[in-house]
Order: structure tokens, then C-alpha cells, then sequence
């Protein structure tokens, strides 16, 4: 089941939509939106991945980390 | 008074078929319904006959004509900054048929409208609409077969492009589905008051300077008329905030807001990144600062209202927002009819000196855009743009760029097990006030989810917004800055 999820990468001007998997890791998340917003941000890392108000580990799958859609998930460069 | 005042502007009656409440219902009417008495004594500070009216509009569209006729519109627009021409071509599409859904709008109040005199300023308010209509539509139809992208002046709202469905949103609201009251302080106060009777002053300035002699005469010609029936606003808000001072609030709030939305993407982008380098004068956060922050402010004090809740997030947004907007359609400007330019060094200095407290954080952004266009071939537009899908507001419908750079000011709502997100706390406040009118409008992302609207970019672009490659946007200097050193280490 696809659950559609709204990102934010720092740096970036706009949120895009991520389209995850239940077994979609945070790391494959954080690919697939760095990416996404490589035109307008340099997508080199190490970046971490923030929900809920906390970071994300990053071999956790959505499933595990019950993220519904549409819920924010951000991107923040490990300083 | 004036001899003919009590036939014309006053003419009135008193019903003895219905009663008056059925003869103004308060669906259509508006809240607080009051009695005839108590709407007596409205008054537009400054009358016409329609005589008079007729002879002006005569008169003004002489002008437009004789300029059309003296320049040739394709000629009129040759000579013109390639990156201006995005500007007419941005408000011809979203103004057009907006002033047309202003038409029907005036015309409720016409008739619904509680006091003659603001019955009588409605129905020249129509005929305004019609003509705001009809010049863009006339003068960009004579440059279609020399620039596709101005068909859009007609097209824009007949499509899905992701700008026709927020000023849709905006605009049917605004104009297609509210009660007379609501109209008034929406579209003539807020709206008409507070930005665009003051967009079209300094716009029609910034269009003399750059030497955009159509835009100009349209703009002046459009803007004494938004003058006369933007008076409709103010007594109309005096009466209903001293019946109802909160709900005279929350429409002030909510209208301001929704307004400054759409006039901060149009205005924004116009002032400070369309318009050439040279020909600009004040910055968009120095004129909404001036003409917009300070005057609605005086206007609301003087009936008693407060500044809106959000006015600290307001402030914020003047000097992010539009920054945000701008890369970020830049980065989807394929999705637009009108081109786009990079800043350059000249003007991001610019930039760096008008918003010393917020430009800083845009600049690693450009110069991302630029390390691709030294890496692409001139022209290859698709190596510099987005491919993701951009996520949308639930109310506003706008793209979710409300923030800085460090801080997306997105926020989401969960009702009856949906989540609905928004770019900002006060687009969130507003649906939560009246959820029932905004849930059943899906954004685009909601609609590709849903197999509404295609996922595919090119079908997106092609078959539900409206474009083709000659129509949309590309940069408009293919890349090929002079400032911009291509091939060095290639």
C-alpha cells in the first residue's frame, strides 16, 4: 500500500510528496526526498530524517514507525 | 442633494407582496441581517451618474484603443524585457476572467445588496468587471499568434493548471458563493481597498518605467474604476461591525489573509524578481509595508477593528514568502504559461540589501540552480527543474512554501479520520472555522492520489493543465546568462 507522505528539506523552499511503501526504510526516504529536491538543494549528506517531532532511525520502515499519509517528515543536515 | 439623486442612486421601495426579510433573504443577503431602516444612511463618498459614468468609461477606452491602434499590441510588447512580458502575461491570466466572476459577483449585490445606493455602485461595479474583462482579453488576443503563452489570458481558468485551481478556489469564494455582506468586505475592503486598487498604482508605475506602454494604459484605465467601487467596503463593514463586531473581524481576518496570499505570489514575484533590474524602484516588502500594512491598518482601526490574529506571521511572511514561491515555481516553471529568469549576481546584491534579514538563507538555493545550468546545455530546461510531485495547501491550494528555507511553516488538521495539510497557521484557522465549505475540495496531490489528475509529468502538464511546449514556461534566456561561465572542467 502506498502511503503518500509530505516532505520538507531543509534549505528547500517547497514541501514534496513522498511516495512510500509500508516497507519503505527511513534511509530510502531520505534518498528518494533529497533527490527530489536536488534542484534547488545540494543532496549531499549526512542527513536526518525528523517526525513527530523527533529523528527517525533510519533501518525503521514506515510500517514500524506507523506513519500515516500525509504526515510531515523533514530532512535536516547532521551538522 | 442633487435633484436627480432620489430617482437614480435612491430609488427605492417599500415591499407589500413579501415581507422584506423574504425579499432579502439572509443566505444571500448576509449576516447581520438588518432591518431597511438601519441600512439607511449609506453612503459612497464619491457619486456618479450614470450619464457621467458612460461619458468616462467612453473616454478611457478611447485611450486603450487609440494606443492599440497607435503602437499595434505585438509591437507594443516586441521591444519589451522578455522577463517583464511574464508580468502582463501573469496578469492578464489570473485578472481576465477573475474580473468576470466579479461581474456576477456585483451583480448579487445588485440586487441583494441592502441599501439602493450600494445597489446603484454595484451595478456600475458590474460594468467595471465587464470591461476589466474584456481589454485584457482584446489586447492579448492580437499578441496570441506572436507568443502562444498569452492565450492563457483566456485559457488559464477553462484548465487544471495547478494556479487556475487556487485562484479558482479563491475567486468562487470570493466572488461566486458569497452573500452581499460578505462580497462587500471581502472583495471591495479587503480585496479592492487593501491590494489591488493599490497593486495597479504602483504596478502601472513600475510598467511606465519599463517602457510597457499596453500594460500601463490597461492598469490606469482598470484602476480608477477599482477606486469607485472599492468604496462599497467601508460603510458596508462600519454598519456590520457595529451590529456584529466579531463576525465583522473574522471576515476582515480571513479575507485579508486569503487575499495577501495570492496578491504576495502575483505582486511579489512581479517587483522583485520579473521586473528588470533598472526600471525597479522600491522593493514588495518596502510597498506592502507602505501602502499595504499601513493603510489597512488605519482603515480597520477606524472602525473599531483590531489588526488580524496572525498580523507577527504576516509581518514574517512579507519578507519570506514570495522568495519561497519564486524558486520554487521557478523549479516547476513548466508548470506556468510565462517564462522565468534566474537572479543574477546584480540582482540577488539587490535582494541582499532590500531583505538583509531573510535573503541570506535563499541564496545556497540559486546558487544550486546555477551549478546545474553550468553543468546542462543552454536551452536543456528539463536538467534545471523538478520532477517530484510539489505538495499543495488544502485551503489556499497554493504550493506549501509559507516559511524560510529553515523552516517550512506547513501544519496539518485531522478531521473525521482525514489529515489536511496547510501551508500556514492561518490558512489551518480558516478552514477550521468553517470546514464544511473547504473539505470537499481536493488539492492536486489529493487529486493525482485519487486518479483524478495524471502522475505523470508530461500528461500532467499536456493534458490537465493546459500546456504545450510553445506555451509553457521555460527560462526565459534558455539558461544562457551572460554572468553565468559555462564549460570550464567540462
Amino acid at each position: 500500500m502506498i502511503v503518500p507522505l509530505y516532505g520538507f528539506v531543509e534549505g528547500d523552499t517547497i514541501g514534496l510528496v513522498v511516495l512510500a511503501r509500508g516497507d519503505t526504510t527511513g534511509a530510502q526516504i531520505v534518498a528518494q526526498l533529497s533527490d527530489a529536491a536536488s534542484v534547488r538543494v545540494d543532496p549531499a549528506g549526512p542527513w536526518r530524517l525528523l517526525a513527530r517531532g523527533g529523528e527517525v532511525p533510519l533501518d525503521k520502515t514506515v510500517e514500524e514507525l506507523a506513519l500515516a499519509p500525509f504526515e510531515r517528515v523533514d530532512l535536516r543536515r547532521r551538522s | 442633494m442633487p435633484a436627480w439623486q432620489a430617482l437614480t442612486r435612491d430609488l427605492d421601495w417599500d415591499p407589500t407582496y413579501v415581507t422584506e426579510r423574504e425579499l432579502f433573504p439572509e443566505d444571500v443577503a448576509g449576516t447581520p441581517w438588518l432591518t431597511h431602516e438601519q441600512w439607511a444612511g449609506w453612503e459612497e463618498p464619491y457619486k456618479t451618474t450614470f450619464a457621467e459614468y458612460a461619458r468616462t468609461q467612453h473616454e478611457k477606452e478611447r485611450a486603450v484603443l487609440a494606443l492599440r491602434q497607435a503602437l499595434g499590441a505585438a509591437r507594443a510588447v516586441r521591444g519589451v524585457d522578455r522577463a517583464w512580458q511574464s508580468v502582463a502575461k501573469l496578469h492578464g491570466a489570473t485578472l481576465a476572467l477573475g474580473e468576470f466572476a466579479a461581474v456576477v459577483g456585483n451583480l448579487r449585490a445588485v440586487r441583494f445588496a441592502r441599501a439602493a445606493a450600494w445597489r446603484s455602485t454595484a451595478a456600475f461595479g458590474a460594468l467595471d468587471e465587464v470591461r476589466h474583462t474584456q481589454i485584457p482579453l482584446l489586447l492579448h488576443a492580437d499578441l496570441v499568434r506572436h507568443d502562444a503563452q498569452f492565450d492563457f489570458t483566456h485559457r488559464l481558468y477553462h484548465t487544471n493548471n495547478w494556479v487556475s485551481i487556487a485562484g479558482r478556489h479563491l475567486l468562487d469564494e470570493l466572488l461566486i458563493a458569497s452573500n452581499a455582506i460578505e462580497l462587500a468586505i471581502a472583495t471591495n475592503f479587503v480585496f479592492e481597498t487593501g491590494f489591488t486598487n493599490l497593486q495597479f498604482i504602483g504596478l502601472s508605475a513600475v510598467a511606465d518605467r519599463v517602457g510597457d506602454h499596453l500594460l500601463r494604459t490597461t492598469l490606469e484605465s482598470i484602476q480608477t474604476d477599482e477606486a469607485r467601487h472599492a468604496q462599497i467596503g467601508l460603510p458596508t463593514l462600519e454598519r456590520v461591525a457595529a451590529e456584529d463586531r466579531a463576525y465583522a473581524q473574522y471576515l476582515v481576518d480571513k479575507w485579508f489573509w486569503r487575499s495577501w496570499r495570492l496578491f504576495s505570489t502575483v505582486t511579489g514575484i512581479t517587483m522583485d524578481y520579473l521586473t528588470p533590474l533598472a526600471h525597479r524602484g522600491a522593493s514588495f516588502k518596502e510597498f506592502v509595508e507602505e501602502w499595504v500594512s499601513a493603510q489597512f491598518l488605519a482603515s480597520i482601526e477606524r472602525v473599531g477593528l483590531e489588526r488580524p490574529w496572525y498580523w507577527e506571521h504576516f509581518v514574517r511572511s512579507i519578507r519570506h514568502d514570495h522568495h519561497m514561491i519564486y524558486a520554487s515555481a521557478y523549479s516547476y516553471r513548466a508548470t506556468v504559461w510565462f517564462d522565468m529568469v534566474v537572479p543574477g549576481p546584480a540582482e540577488r546584491a539587490w535582494l541582499r540589501t532590500r531583505y538583509p534579514e531573510s535573503w541570506d538563507a535563499f541564496e545556497p538555493v540559486w546558487d544550486r540552480v546555477t551549478a546545474l545550468w553550468k553543468e546542462a546545455d543552454a536551452g536543456v530546461d528539463f536538467a534545471v527543474h523538478g520532477a517530484a510531485i510539489p505538495t499543495f495547501c488544502n485551503l489556499c491550494q497554493l504550493v506549501l512554501s509559507s516559511g524560510s528555507p529553515q523552516h517550512n511553516e506547513a501544519c496539518d488538521l485531522v478531521r473525521g479520520g482525514q489529515r489536511y495539510v496547510f501551508c500556514s497557521a492561518p490558512c489551518r484557522w480558516i478552514f477550521e472555522r468553517e470546514p464544511e465549505r473547504y473539505e470537499g475540495s481536493p488539492d492536486v496531490v489529493k487529486r493525482v492520489l485519487a486518479g483524478k489528475a495524471p502522475g505523470n509529468l508530461i500528461e500532467f502538464l499536456t493534458r490537465y493543465s493546459g500546456l504545450r511546449y510553445e506555451v509553457w514556461g521555460k527560462d526565459a534566456c534558455a539558461g544562457d546568462y551572460p554572468w553565468l561561465e559555462r564549460g570550464s572542467g567540462r
